[in-house]
């Protein structure tokens, strides 16, 4: 059912720890290769510029401040062909805030409770490899 | 004091604005067609209808033409005595015109003496006092413009302390938490009972999976997220209350304050009356009556003008209330004088009616006497620097708006708290218990719940944090965007250490500016100043490179405006200056 494993570079941002190292050792399990994972925007943001991950596994609410939508915006600029993966607990994040920006183009959004398989995640990274625009 | 119209000898010159004469027209042609209805002048009620219809259509349509010659003239400012000749002119054209109509449809009119009378009457005072009220229109709007601001401000920062918002900031909390804690409980309750059915770890599993779905939270979450955005229309009466809602709303306190502080002089409560009486007088009386009466009116007049100036400069605490009383019945003495007349002379012909001068005129004098005091030049002056009082409708209406100002800002939070805290810690829950249960790894799984229930136990905890000082508050607000937006902050040295119940709410307004400039504006580097503005205020002023210019005041009524306004009492404003965006908000330091 599962198709190669997912050689590329993923950096994960998530502020709550117990869900971070959660989902983290459950990629890791299904040999995803998490090279960095972080609750912090300035840290992800830096983290991006030096070492260019290919995708981004990034939680929608990341506490005070900026919010998944700003961070992976942020991403897009510095790394234009970063695959994107938002994780929320709604289908659509703009019906918990109105005032979000948009999602850059080809990111995938899924709703949390749909992690619970966490092949889910999987096939969704593989998706925004495919969809990320091409550098 | 400086009446309000100028003397005959006047040049001061006056802006022409012919907005208020339809209304002007209107109401002297409903005058006439009284004391023609009363007089009984008319072969039909229908005949007389279409003459007074017919009439006033022509009038409005003369005064329409007359404003564009004046347009293509380039007059756009005229003296009084100009004003009283071009409106004498006017209304001796309507004239000429009835002395036509009228016949012709069976309407007899008075004679020509009585019409001169009444047109120097119309012309001089009627047609110049509308025309200049409606030249200072602007300028009134205006003050009652800064007013309205001023009212707001003070009102919104009362209604903060008033026993209605505690009132509502308690109740909304506990009815939040309270649902929270339920629905919570309810979902211990639920994986409690699932954990403790007999079965192996993996049936375990399957029943306690579907009640991680946090169906109930979900929806919770949304509810609290849409609460305030169903209530957007009152939202807009918070900062931009239009100016003639105030003026009703606030007339009553309007008028004591500039009744007391800056009266009418006598002469204007005299000379209405008279301008009111003097048509019925010349429609009614036979000259020589007429030059009795008038005289006598005006010595009555005068007297009573002069009872009413000072019934209001009394220190009587019920000033207000009996010169009102004394201006009410002021308003009847033509008919009283006129009935005293027809005692001593009975002649139906010299008769009032009693509708005229036992209702409108009473009623329509007061009405013009109130306006005429809360609209005089020199009421609008103290208007700008009185001291403020709300009346009890508009501390409603505001207490409302900042109660759903705050109800939408604090139902927002507890949405993205219930999401971030508790529905992602379900999801990651239930991968790590969907993870245990296929490793066969009991101890894992029952730790994973055990810590769930505990989460769960205390789901409101961490929602609030404490007091902290104002550099802490906006450190912790700013941090968090670094790298995404580059910030020049300064906050004055002496400001640094405050420690007040509102640094958090200055906390949310820097929070909210930022993400608004990233997010909305698209810039990328923002300059914030937070300084101290008198002894009692904090001023903070944000510049920024965004490159989309902020929306219109209009379609700005989201979370960040209930934000803004909660926090400055509406005292904040967004504008373009060149490239930049400059947001400015004044805030009391303390509550």
């Amino acid at each position: 059912m599962m198709g190669s494993k997912i050689k590329q570079s993923v950096m994960m941002v998530e502020d709550d720890e117990f869900t971070r190292s959660t989902v983290k050792s459950a990629l890791e399990g299904k040999g995803v290769n998490i090279v960095y994972d972080t609750a912090s925007v300035k840290d992800a943001i830096e983290y991006a510029k030096s070492h260019r991950p290919e995708v981004a596994v990034l939680d929608y609410n990341l506490g005070k401040g900026p919010n998944g939508i700003d961070l992976a915006n942020q991403l897009r600029r510095i790394q234009p062909d970063i695959a994107i993966v938002l994780l929320t607990a709604f289908l659509d994040p703009a019906q918990l805030d109105k005032r979000v920006a948009e999602l850059p183009a080809g990111s995938r959004y899924l709703i949390k409770h749909s992690v619970t398989n966490i092949d889910v995640l999987v096939n969704e990274i593989k998706e925004a490899l495919k969809s990320a625009p091409v550098a | 004091m400086r009446p309000i119209l100028e003397g005959l000898r006047s040049e001061k010159k006056h802006k022409i604005d012919f907005s208020l004469v339809p209304l002007g027209i209107i109401l002297i042609e409903y005058s006439v067609f009284t004391t023609q209805l009363s007089k009984d002048q008319h072969s039909s009620l229908r005949n007389l209808i279409i003459l007074r219809v017919l009439h006033t259509i022509l009038m409005i349509a003369l005064a329409y033409l007359l404003s564009r010659i004046f347009i293509r003239l380039k007059k756009i400012e005229l003296n009084y005595r100009t004003l009283a000749i071009t409106g004498t002119l006017v209304i001796g054209f309507g004239d000429f015109i009835h002395r036509f109509m009228g016949p012709a449809l069976g309407v007899e009119l008075v004679s020509a003496d009585r019409r001169v009378g009444i047109i120097l009457l119309q012309g001089c005072f009627w047609f110049p006092a509308f025309i200049i009220i409606g030249s200072k229109r602007s300028e009134i709007f205006h003050h009652f413009k800064e007013y309205e601001q001023r009212l707001i401000v003070a009102t919104r920062a009362r209604s903060r302390e008033s026993t209605e918002f505690l009132h509502v900031q308690k109740s909304l909390q506990a009815q939040i938490r309270q649902q929270l804690v339920t629905s919570c409980r309810a979902l211990i309750e639920a994986i409690s009972k699932a954990r403790e059915a007999t079965g192996n770890l993996a049936e375990k599993n399957q029943s306690i999976q579907q009640h991680l779905l946090g169906d109930e939270l979900r929806k919770l979450s949304m509810k609290l997220e849409t609460f305030g955005s169903e209530q957007q229309g009152s939202s807009i009466l918070g900062q931009n209350i239009r100016s003639v809602n105030l003026l009703i709303k606030q007339f009553r306190i309007l008028y004591a304050t500039t009744a007391r502080s800056a009266p009418l002089s006598k002469s204007v409560y005299a000379v209405v009356l008279l301008a009111l009486i003097t048509p019925p007088i010349l429609n009614y009386s036979p000259l020589n009556e007429a030059l009795i009466a008038f005289p006598v009116m005006v010595l009555v007049i005068t007297i009573a003008a002069h009872f009413i100036s000072k019934a209001l400069a009394s220190k009587s605490p019920h000033a207000l209330r009996n010169s009102s009383i004394l201006i009410y019945l002021t308003g009847f003495l033509p008919m009283i004088s006129n009935l005293i007349g027809q005692e001593i002379n009975p002649n139906p012909a010299t008769r009032y009616p009693l509708y005229i001068t036992g209702l409108t005129l009473p009623i329509s004098y007061y009405i013009f006497v109130k306006v005429i005091q809360v609209l005089h030049p020199h009421s609008l002056e103290l208007i700008r620097k009185d001291e403020l009082q709300a009346s009890r409708a508009l501390q409603d209406a505001v207490t409302k708006v900042v109660s759903d100002e705050f109800s939408h800002a604090l139902s927002h939070r507890w949405a993205i708290f219930i999401h971030g805290r508790i529905l992602t810690r379900l999801a990651a829950s239930s991968l790590k218990l969907e993870t245990a249960s296929q490793a066969g790894d009991s101890q894992t799984f029952n730790r994973t719940v055990d810590s769930l229930v505990s989460l769960l136990e205390n789901p409101d905890a961490g929602f609030e944090h404490g007091s902290i000082d104002l550099k802490s508050e906006v450190s912790s607000r700013l941090d968090p965007w670094i790298g995404l937006l580059d910030v020049d902050l300064h906050i004055d040295a002496e400001l640094e250490s405050i420690d007040s119940p509102r640094v958090r709410e200055l906390g949310e307004v820097i929070e909210e500016l930022v993400s608004n400039s990233m997010r909305h504006g698209k810039s990328q580097k923002i300059q914030l100043r937070v300084t101290k503005q008198g002894d009692k205020e904090i001023k903070i002023v944000a510049m920024d490179d965004a490159s989309i210019s902020p929306p219109e005041q209009q379609s700005r009524y989201g979370l960040g405006t209930r934000i803004f306004n909660l926090a400055s009492d509406g005292r904040w404003s967004i504008e373009r200056v060149g490239s930049s965006t400059v947001f400015t908000l004044v805030m009391a330091i303390r509550p």
